[in-house]
């Protein structure tokens, strides 16, 4: 009992009350509360956020990429997997998976940055080979307008992890031995598949794949080297917000912050019910 | 942890104070300065994206204060709002010895720690070499419209130049007129940073739209600011589709464009520093083909300055190594631009007879225009919010358009 509550005590002091104390903070800063050029409590910060138009596409650019990577990383990932799982378990191939996991975000977005800008490998390529004439005739890749640079670079960084994992999950779940059970019994490839595959694998992914969307929100480097100015990801408007020229800025920097940890707690809380509500009429 | 909220609530609320001991400080004769300063440590902070300018401090100023005063200088990279927020981090928690000892700072930063009581002084009265800086240079003694009242040293004085490559572009545009015409001709090649140095083209742009000269000198005008930017965001919102990337996006960063430039996806780029072509050529990143130039309506012309912290451990420190900073020594070394060719704040009249004859010869630049030449048009920098609005207006006016 002892040892529990010492354990306990350990995470709440070192995990939860720094974290908390931060968010306090944070929210304290917000209304006007603390900091150097605090004039008193006032809700003028929040106001100043909600009718700013750039707060509102940050987060619904967040959103859009972060699901868009999600969606494409698993896609690619089931893909590769149901296609090619032998291949896939084969030592070499294993071993490239794991490749990209060795990479930054920064050291991706810069590799990005050198193969699909308009200067980049690709485009030079592409002018050598006489598909363009000109540099600026290369399709923008990188800090275009629909964020395929970022979205690119998200997803390379994304689906080995997702693919690794779902080789685990297939092997954990015997998915080979209950396939042939299945095709045994009458089942078609596409009834293997949607029937067998999928719903098991999926099952085991959506909590890692939850998470992962959380990171992709936050995502921070590679919006910031590949994206926009307009408009731009959440964690850069933030990083904005805190780093530029305007001090007076700052308190609408941390209702952004205490806005993006409510919004990340309600998700992760409303992923929690749904589980344990899933788990009880188990 | 209430407990330690409340604390940081009450701390929050302090603001630094001159103490007794500072006002001391200031009294005493600079030679006790200098030998309270010996056997110390000095904790800098500047921008360190140069190597040459990297290298200036490392090699020679880092070595030079050790074996002359004894002092460790140490420097940790940080520029202007990292600066600000690690000062107000430390005032909001009540920290009573700061950090930094000694930072690097410019007109928009001075104004925020200005804001925030963060900055010690008057000192510069105190600094023996400070007999020797262009105090009545309006460029020198003033930062961004306020008056410097001691508590920031001038360092290095800049202009801000655009830069093109004399073999693609032969026969840049000198004027606002000339700009429009070339963006046509050569559509894609320009853009402009958003960032300090972009910023300081725009209001460049902006006094020149206002006729020009001192147009907004004084404190910030709310008025003038409403009329003149509107004129700014259509002369750069009817043109901006001939920009890089038809002006929907724009580089994060002026090393962003220069590497653009050098890869010939931009034909211009610019610099706050009238001579970094020279220095960008030595370092091999520019062709030796590269070129400086500013408009005939005039380009920002600004100084750069040092500040000691209100709550700085070691003002003594501080004060030593910023005095050997502005000796003739220093300042004939840094304008150099195989060192680093950062503008003097020192009159060429004052200095001693032996150093105005190696001022003059090392002044001399290659590719990058003469000083006296682009002095005529020199603006001075109008008030900071110019500066913050500028920053604002233009994601909401120029780049969400």
């Amino acid at each position: 009992m002892l040892k529990r509550n010492l354990t306990v005590l350990f995470f709440l002091s070192f995990a939860v009350a720094p974290l908390a104390s931060g968010f306090v903070y944070a929210g304290l800063y917000s209304f006007g509360v603390i900091g150097a050029l605090s004039t008193g409590f006032t809700f003028n910060h929040w106001a100043a956020l909600f009718e700013d138009q750039g707060f509102w596409s940050a987060l619904a650019l967040s959103m859009g990429v972060a699901l868009f990577t999600l969606l494409l990383s698993l896609g690619l990932s089931l893909t590769l997997l149901l296609s090619l799982q032998r291949e896939l378990e084969q030592r070499v191939n294993y071993f490239l998976l794991h490749l990209p996991l060795a990479l930054s975000s920064l050291v991706a977005a810069f590799l990005s940055f050198q193969w699909l800008g308009n200067t980049g490998m690709l485009a030079r390529w592409a002018i050598h080979l006489g598909l363009f004439e000109k540099s600026q005739d290369f399709p923008e890749l990188i800090n275009d307008a629909h964020y395929f640079g970022v979205i690119f670079t998200l997803t390379l960084l994304t689906f080995p992890i997702f693919t690794l994992l779902l080789l685990r999950f297939y092997q954990a779940e015997n998915l080979s031995s209950l396939s042939q059970v299945a095709a045994t019994l009458g089942a078609s490839s596409k009834d293997i598949i949607f029937r067998v595959q999928l719903p098991a694998l999926l099952r085991r992914i959506t909590p890692t794949a939850l998470l992962y969307f959380v990171f992709l929100f936050g995502a921070y480097e590679v919006p910031l080297l590949l994206g926009r100015q307009s408009p731009m990801m959440w964690s850069v408007y933030v990083s904005q917000k805190f780093k530029k020229f305007n001090l007076s800025d700052l308190p609408i920097a941390y209702s952004s912050t205490v806005l993006y940890t409510l919004f990340i707690l309600l998700l992760v809380g409303w992923f929690w019910n749904k589980a344990a509500v899933s788990k009880a009429e188990q | 942890m209430t407990l330690g909220l409340l604390m940081m609530v009450l701390n929050g609320c302090n603001h630094p104070s001159k103490t007794g001991i500072e006002t001391d400080l200031l009294d005493l004769p600079f030679e006790t300065i200098t030998s309270k300063a010996q056997n110390t440590t000095v904790h800098m902070m500047m921008w360190q994206g140069d190597p040459l300018i990297n290298q200036y401090m490392s090699d020679w100023v880092v070595p030079e204060v050790k074996s002359r005063f004894n002092i460790d200088l140490q420097i940790a990279p940080g520029q202007g709002t990292e600066i600000v927020k690690v000062l107000l981090s430390e005032i909001e928690a009540g920290k009573k010895n700061s950090n930094l000892d000694l930072c690097w700072i410019n007109g928009e930063t001075f104004f925020q720690l200005r804001q925030i009581q963060a900055l010690f002084g008057p000192f510069t009265a105190r600094l023996p070499n400070a007999q020797y800086i262009d105090f009545q240079n309006p460029f020198i003694g003033i930062d961004f419209q306020q008056p410097v009242d001691g508590y920031e040293c001038p360092w290095g004085n800049v202009q801000l130049a655009l830069i093109c490559d004399s073999l693609r572009t032969p026969n840049p545009p000198l004027t606002m007129d000339e700009l429009e015409k070339w963006w046509r001709k050569n559509p894609g090649k320009f853009t402009i940073p958003y960032e300090f140095t972009g910023m300081t083209l725009l209001k460049s742009w902006m006094i020149a739209l206002a006729g020009g000269g001192n147009a907004l000198d004084g404190p910030f005008d709310q008025k003038k600011y409403a009329m003149l930017s509107a004129k700014l965001w259509e002369f750069i919102n009817r043109n901006k589709r001939y920009f890089w990337r038809k002006g929907e996006t724009f580089p994060e960063s002026v090393a962003a464009m220069h590497t653009m430039f050098v890869n010939q996806e931009l034909d211009l780029t610019m610099s706050n520093n009238d001579s970094e072509v020279d220095n960008k050529i030595q370092q091999n990143i520019f062709p030796t083909t590269a070129k400086s130039f500013v408009l005939k309506s005039g380009t920002i012309q600004n100084s750069h300055f040092l500040g000691i912290p209100a709550q700085a451990a070691n003002k003594a420190g501080a004060m030593t190594v910023i005095n050997f900073l502005i000796s003739p020594e220093a300042q004939l070394r840094k304008l150099n631009p195989k060192v680093w060719g950062d503008g003097s704040v020192l009159a060429m009249d004052k200095l001693p007879a032996e150093f105005q004859a190696q001022f003059l010869e090392v002044s001399k630049r290659k590719n990058s225009t003469m000083r006296a030449t682009i002095q005529p048009f020199a603006l001075k920098e109008p008030a900071p919010e110019y500066m913050v609005r500028l920053y604002e207006d233009f994601r909401k006016k120029v780049i969400e358009q």
